[in-house]
C-alpha cells in the first residue's frame, strides 16, 4: 500500500500525493507548529516541506523508514524559514508575553497540547527554534550552532532563556 | 541522526512528553493550497520540456540546413570542375584576333603534301605572296621541317625547336609553347601575342601573354582570370551593416496579455559565409513592457512581505539584446530578395522596474522594485524571422523583418519567460560593391 503510494508520487499522480500528505499531515504539523508563530504559518512551512518531498521523492529509498526522511526535510524547511524571516522578526520580551496572557482565558486543570503549542509560539523565534532543536529533536548545542549559524554559547543562552520563559508561562497557567 | 540528550530537566521532559502525544486534525484547505502549487510546478515543468524540444529542433534544423547547403555547395563546385575539365584544348581552332592571314595558311599546308617552300609569299610580311624558301635551323625547307608548324594540321606528329616529337591534337599530352613555334620569318608567335593582348586590353584584365605562355593554356588562363575577377568582386561585397529600429511587443505569459509596446534599435553586422548564407551579429537596445500574473513571476525566495505575492506585476525593463543568427536567402528577384533567419539572443538587463498589484491591499506590502541590475542572460531566447529587402541604390537597401523571440530560460529579477514579437526596419549598407 505505502509502496504503491510512493510509486504514484514518483509519477506525479495527484491522488497518490494527496494520500501521502494526509498520511503524514498530523506528524508534520506537530513539528511545524513548534517552529511557527501561527497555525497558518505552520501549514505554509509544512506545504513547503512537502513540495521538496514530492520534488525529491525519487531519491527516497523504499528500504528505509519514511518518517525520519520526512522529519529531516521538515526541520530543514522550518530552519530555512527561520533564516529568511530574521529581518521581520521582533524580539518578544517576557513582559509582552505576560501582558498577552492576562487577556487569555486560563485553564486551571491540565495543560492541553494546544496550550503547550501556544506557549511555545509565544517565545521569540530564536528561543523557540533552539528549544525545539535541543529538547524535542535532540540536537547538541554544537550541532544547533552549526545549523543556525550562531555560537555554541548563544545556543545555550537561548535555551536557558526559553526555559525561563516557558516556566514563567507555566506558572501563570497553573495559578 | 541527533542523539537524545540525557539528564533533561523537568521543563524539557514535560514539553517533550506533551508534544509527542497529540494528533493534529487534517485541514482540506491546506491540501488545496499545496495542490495549487503542485499544479503551477507541473505547468512550469511542461513549459521547460517544451522549450528544450524547441531548442533541440532548432539545432537539428540548423545542422541539417548547414549540411545540405554544404553538400549543395560541394556539388556545384564539382560540376564546375567537371565542366572546366571537359572543355577541349584545341590550339588549331581559329581564335579571335588571330592575325594569321591567308598568306600564312597555305592550302598546300592543309593538304600536307607539298613543301612550304612551294608557296608563294613572304611570311614575314602579312599578306605578301612572295615565294620564300623557309629554312629551319637544320636547313630543311619542307613544311614538315619547320619547327612546330605541321605541314598537315591533321598530322599528329610535329617537332619542336628541340626536335622532340609532340602532338597538338585534342587530348594530346604534350604542351606546346608559343615560343616553340619557331618561325623566324612569319613571326606567328608575335602576331598571336599581339592579337591576344589586344583582346585582354579590351577586357581590361591587366593580364598579358608572353612567348612562354602555353598555347593550350591560353583559354584556361583567360577564363581563370575572369573567374578571379568575379571571386574578388564577390568577396568585396560579402560584408554589410544594418541600422535598425522598430516596435517591440513582449509578454511573459500568454500572447493575449500584451501590454504597451516598447521599442528596439541598434545595429547588426552581416558577413556572407557561403552563397545565400550569411552570419549576423549585433547589439540592440530594447525597452520591453509586459504584465505578468503571480504564477509566472518568480522573485527571489522570501521576497514577498508575509508571503503575500502580488496578483499582477507590471514590468518596464531596458536591456541590451545581443543576437547571433544565420540568414538564408530564400528568393532573389531583380531588385529585391526574401530571406529567413534564425538564431539566439542574449540579454543584459540594464534597468528593471516592477510595480505590484495585490488582490487585497494591506499595510506593509511592497509596491515597487527598481534597480540597475546589469545581469546577463546568455542565449536566453531563440529567434526566428523572415525579411524582405529592397535595393535602393548601388550599396544601399532597406529591409523589413518581422521576428518572434521565444524563451529558453527565465530572465530578469522576476525570472520570467519572456516572449517578444515585432518588426524591425533596417537600412543596409553593403561594403565594396
Amino acid at each position: 500500500m505505502f509502496t504503491e503510494i510512493i510509486k504514484g508520487c514518483c509519477q506525479r499522480n495527484r491522488k497518490s500525493q494527496k494520500e501521502l500528505y494526509k498520511m503524514y499531515y498530523s506528524y508534520g504539523m506537530s513539528i511545524t507548529l513548534r517552529y511557527a508563530d501561527t497555525r497558518d504559518q505552520a501549514a505554509a512551512v509544512l506545504n513547503d516541506a512537502f513540495m521538496k518531498v514530492f520534488a525529491n521523492i525519487k531519491k527516497y529509498d523504499l528500504q528505509r523508514p519514511f518518517k525520519p526522511w520526512l522529519r529531516k526535510i521538515i526541520i530543514n524547511t522550518a530552519i530555512n524559514h527561520f533564516h529568511s524571516s530574521k529581518k521581520h522578526r521582533q524580539q518578544v520580551d517576557l513582559v509582552d508575553i505576560e501582558n498577552k496572557l492576562k487577556t487569555e482565558e486560563k485553564i486551571l486543570s491540565g495543560i492541553s497540547y494546544r496550550e503547550i503549542i501556544a506557549m511555545i509560539q509565544q517565545l521569540s523565534p530564536a528561543y523557540r527554534t533552539v528549544f525545539n532543536l535541543y529538547v524535542i529533536e535532540g540536537f547538541k548545542h554544537r550541532e544547533i550552532a552549526e545549523i543556525l549559524g550562531i555560537s555554541e554559547g548563544t545556543s545555550k543562552s537561548n535555551l536557558s532563556k526559553a526555559k525561563q520563559n516557558l516556566q514563567s508561562l507555566l506558572e501563570k497557567n497553573l495559578i | 541522526m541527533p542523539e537524545q540528550n540525557d539528564n533533561q530537566d523537568p521543563i524539557e521532559e514535560f514539553f517533550e512528553r506533551k508534544l509527542w502525544d497529540y494528533k493534529v486534525p487534517f485541514r482540506e484547505s491546506d491540501w488545496m493550497d499545496l495542490e495549487d502549487r503542485l499544479d503551477i510546478r507541473d505547468r512550469q515543468r511542461t513549459r521547460n520540456r517544451r522549450r528544450r524540444w524547441m531548442a533541440a529542433a532548432a539545432i537539428v534544423f540548423l545542422a541539417l540546413l548547414g549540411y545540405f547547403t554544404y553538400q549543395n555547395y560541394n556539388q556545384i563546385n564539382e560540376i564546375n570542375r567537371q565542366l572546366q575539365a571537359e572543355q577541349p584544348v584545341d590550339t588549331q581552332e581559329a581564335r579571335p584576333g588571330d592575325a594569321l592571314t591567308e598568306a600564312d595558311r597555305s592550302p598546300d599546308n592543309a593538304s600536307g603534301q607539298e613543301p612550304v617552300s612551294e608557296r608563294g609569299g613572304n611570311l614575314t610580311d602579312a599578306g605578301s605572296t612572295d615565294d620564300t624558301q623557309l629554312e629551319n635551323e637544320q636547313g630543311e625547307t619542307s613544311a614538315a621541317g619547320i619547327n612546330g608548324i605541321p605541314s598537315n594540321p591533321q598530322e599528329d606528329d610535329i617537332t619542336d625547336s628541340q626536335g622532340i616529337a609532340g602532338s597538338l591534337s585534342p587530348g594530346g599530352a604534350e604542351t606546346l609553347f608559343i615560343s616553340e613555334i619557331a618561325c623566324t620569318h612569319c613571326q606567328l608567335a608575335d602576331q598571336n601575342l599581339i592579337a591576344r593582348n589586344n583582346l585582354l586590353q579590351a577586357t581590361n584584365t591587366g593580364e598579358r601573354y608572353y612567348r612562354n605562355t602555353p598555347v593550350g593554356a591560353e583559354e584556361d588562363h583567360f577564363f581563370t582570370t575572369v573567374e578571379q575577377d568575379d571571386a574578388e568582386n564577390r568577396t568585396a561585397s560579402a560584408f554589410s551593416i544594418d541600422l535598425l529600429a522598430g516596435p517591440d511587443l513582449s509578454t511573459a505569459g500568454l500572447f493575449s496579455d500584451f501590454y504597451n509596446p516598447g521599442y528596439t534599435l541598434g545595429f547588426k553586422a552581416e558577413y556572407e559565409i557561403a552563397p545565400g548564407f550569411s552570419l549576423r551579429a549585433g547589439v540592440q537596445q530594447s525597452q520591453v513592457r509586459y504584465t505578468v500574473g503571480s504564477s509566472d513571476y518568480n522573485p527571489p525566495q522570501g521576497y514577498w512581505t508575509g508571503g503575500i505575492a502580488a496578483n499582477r506585476t507590471t514590468a518596464e525593463c531596458l536591456l541590451l539584446d545581443i543576437p547571433v543568427s544565420l540568414k538564408y536567402e530564400v528568393l532573389q528577384l531583380a531588385n529585391s530578395r526574401l530571406y529567413a533567419s534564425t538564431g539566439l539572443s542574449s540579454y543584459i538587463m540594464l534597468n528593471e522596474t516592477y510595480s505590484f498589484d495585490y488582490n487585497y491591499q494591506q499595510e506593509g506590502l511592497v509596491q515597487e522594485w527598481s534597480e540597475k541590475t546589469g545581469t546577463g542572460y546568455w542565449f536566453s531566447n531563440a529567434m526566428v524571422s523572415v525579411g524582405y529587402e529592397l535595393k535602393l541604390r548601388q550599396n544601399w537597401s532597406i529591409r523589413a523583418e518581422p521576428y518572434l523571440k521565444l524563451p529558453l530560460k527565465g530572465v530578469g529579477w522576476g525570472n520570467v519567460d519572456l516572449y517578444s514579437t515585432g518588426t524591425v526596419v533596417a537600412l543596409n549598407y553593403k561594403f565594396g560593391s
